[in-house]
């Protein structure tokens, strides 16, 4: 009795939590990740070795409290990209100065480019994993159904996919309402989401099938 | 049953070694520097970096030359460059300003990511500016990266045309599918790029195949009617029939070898190519190549530092659980626990399985797998009844039910082309298979019942 008393307050917590997902979705944007928004890219080629200490420095003066990625240009250690939300004509001059300055360069118009990434879109990052877990979500399906026969074949389907649906909007929900970069680490997280809800599932599959063996054990 | 100590110490010894080796590597002089000899991790686009490249709309102009009637003609200039008397020219852009919208630009993205797929790269993104139609595309740095960068700017257009009159008989409209077939012969093997066409397609084919043929007419002499067939205007090849074709497939003989294998992965790599570029369809606006950089990862490591710190903490947190709880035999499961940690490490950098960010799902995954399964073997053990046979069975038993839909996602995942997934397939399934042959041996190797009755 009790126990069914908390799973319903965990339902119930659960679609509080989507429908406040649902209403933050409605109100804001999906907050991405820099790289899987639409951001700057400052190319920067500097001719010779750099330490990468010395442009983050820079990049603190020019673009502060702002989030930066770097990413270095081929193979060489002597270009490096700085990926910015966004840079200004004005943040654009003060940088170039800088760099040139720290790394007495001759000439850097023609040695910093600035490249508008676009943005990635959820449906292109969420589209590669439909029919692999489409796929997987079936045949697992079908293997609880017949494992756990005994415990009733639509319960336990029927709870598996309740948990599943319900534990993924959950999932997107928070990340909604917390506002958590959707990005690189999204798609990992959701699938770990499903590997747990599924081990977990199991487990008390497993538990309650043993149990109810036992007992029709000791009923004969 | 008690096992000597000889048998356990050495066991231990063996698992520690392996751990050294997969932690540490094996280091060997070479060239005057120590170098590890064990194969490098094969790190995916998000871990190694990627190509990136970016495409823009041409704003390239074409020279048309028109004859005395207005038609367009290719024979109206000189050897020396000038026009011939009546002719005019204009310079025409390639992109009209009609075709430069965000519609052609979605179906533009959207060839280009088949193409990727058609071609088998394995990790693409492909992202496109809506307002100025530029795109940014990422790949994986390997062999082939160069073909397939420079296989997206085609506009994809097949034609096959009538190499006199140069009237187009045949195009992409007429293709249901392209794609690439090889077979043995006496000479060796030979590959083909097979153009299927559709209904249409079959049917104008047969006529072509009756028409664009060699025949000798009464007085002896040879006539020969030739098709041309191009792709963006290049003609691939200039030939004729010798018999009717009425199956609607037309087999064009990339190449032959009959030892070298690398040239038949060549020949089946350009025949996949162009395969690629006629099934995914024409692109409505031609694009160039601007910029084209290998970038290292633009992953925070700090995120993944926290990552492993806390993986690292709660470890160390269980392993003191362990210890408190089970005494002697839970110093024996975390040597195996990191032994099998190890192991499955060295299996992923021989089976040159590619790890990609996404593979960190797999690492966890084992992780807590492995975690759970020898925490239920110490209880297991702990029991006043406990025969190690049984405990194993139990195990088995249990765990095989548990983990029978993560052993389904592998599998599946694995056979996927897309390889953040088929990373974490090919991730899980070495872990698993791995941990099912590793506890087996491990707990018969090491634990002890009689020791924990005690």
């Amino acid at each position: 009795m009790e126990k069914l008393k908390n799973k319903k307050v965990i339902y119930l917590i659960a679609v509080l939590i989507i429908l406040i997902g649902i209403v933050a979705t409605c109100i804001w944007k999906t907050n991405f990740s820099l790289q899987y928004s639409e951001h700057s890219r400052i190319d920067i080629y500097i001719g010779k070795e750099y330490h990468l200490e010395d442009l983050k420095q820079i990049a603190k003066d020019v673009f502060p409290n702002e989030k930066i990625d770097y990413q270095e240009i081929e193979f060489f250690h002597d270009s490096v990209a700085m990926n910015v939300k966004q840079v200004s004509d004005e943040q654009m001059a003060t940088l170039k100065e800088k760099v040139k300055d720290k790394f007495q360069l001759e000439e850097i118009d023609n040695n910093i480019s600035v490249v508008t990434v676009p943005h990635y879109r959820i449906r292109d990052m969420v589209k590669p994993y439909i029919v692999p877990m489409i796929i997987t979500t079936l045949i697992t399906f079908a293997y609880v159904g017949i494992r756990y026969l005994n415990l009733g074949i639509f319960k336990v389907i029927g709870t598996l996919l309740i948990r599943l649906i319900v534990s993924e909007a959950v999932l997107a929900s928070i990340i909604e309402i917390v506002r958590i970069p959707v990005g690189v680490y999204t798609m990992p997280v959701a699938i770990l989401v499903y590997l747990f809800v599924i081990i977990f599932t199991m487990t008390e599959y497993e538990d309650q099938s043993r149990r109810k063996k036992q007992e029709e054990k000791k009923k004969k | 049953m008690k096992k000597s100590k000889l048998e356990k110490g050495l066991t231990i010894l063996v698992i520690i070694a392996i751990c050294l080796i997969s932690f540490v590597g094996i280091y060997v002089k070479k060239q005057g520097k120590m170098q590890n000899v064990l194969p490098q991790y094969r790190l995916g686009m998000n871990l190694g970096g990627a190509r990136v490249t970016k495409y823009k709309v041409s704003d390239k102009t074409q020279e048309i030359v028109y004859d005395a009637s207005g038609n367009v003609t290719s024979e109206g200039k000189n050897e020396d460059g000038s026009l011939k008397e009546g002719y005019t020219k204009e310079d025409k852009a390639i992109n009209s300003e009609e075709v430069k919208n965000e519609e052609n630009f979605k179906t533009a993205k959207r060839i280009i990511q088949n193409r990727l797929k058609n071609m088998g790269v394995s990790e693409y993104k492909v992202k496109l500016n809506h307002n100025s139609g530029e795109m940014i595309v990422e790949v994986p740095e390997d062999s082939s990266t160069d073909e397939v960068i420079s296989n997206l700017t085609y506009l994809g257009k097949f034609e096959m045309k009538d190499s006199t009159t140069n009237e187009v008989l045949m195009n992409n409209q007429d293709v249901k599918q392209a794609s690439c077939v090889y077979g043995n012969t006496a000479t060796g093997t030979v590959v083909y790029l097979n153009i299927e066409f559709n209904k249409e397609g079959t049917k104008k084919f047969e006529n072509i195949t009756k028409t664009y043929i060699s025949s000798t007419n009464e007085e002896g002499t040879t006539q020969t009617k030739n098709v041309s067939i191009e792709l963006d205007g290049e003609s691939m090849i200039k030939t004729y029939f010798n018999e009717t074709i009425s199956n609607g497939v037309l087999p064009l003989t990339i190449g032959s070898a009959s030892t070298s294998s690398e040239e038949i992965t060549s020949y089946i790599r350009q025949a996949n190519q162009v395969a690629g570029l006629i099934d995914a369809g024409v692109m409505p606006v031609q694009y160039e190549l601007v910029e084209n950089n290998y970038m290292s990862p633009s992953i925070d490591t700090t995120i993944i530092k926290i990552i492993v710190g806390v993986i690292g903490i709660i470890l160390v947190i269980g392993f003191i659980n362990w210890i408190v709880r089970y005494k002697v035999n839970a110093v024996f499961s975390i040597i195996s626990y990191l032994g099998f940690v190890a192991i499955t490490l060295l299996a992923i950098r021989y089976a040159n399985v590619v790890i990609s960010l996404e593979a960190i799902v797999a690492v966890i995954f084992l992780l807590i797998a492995s975690y759970m399964i020898f925490t239920y073997t110490l209880k297991q053990f702990a029991k006043k009844d406990a025969n190690q046979f049984d405990v194993i069975k139990e195990t088995y038993k249990r765990y095989a039910s548990v983990f029978a839909p993560v052993l389904i996602m592998a599998v599946v995942f694995t056979f996927m082309n897309w390889l953040p997934i088929s990373s974490i397939g090919m991730n899980l399934f070495w872990g698993i298979t791995i941990l099912v042959i590793y506890y087996y041996i491990v707990v018969r190797l090491l634990f002890d019942v009689q020791e924990v009755k005690k």
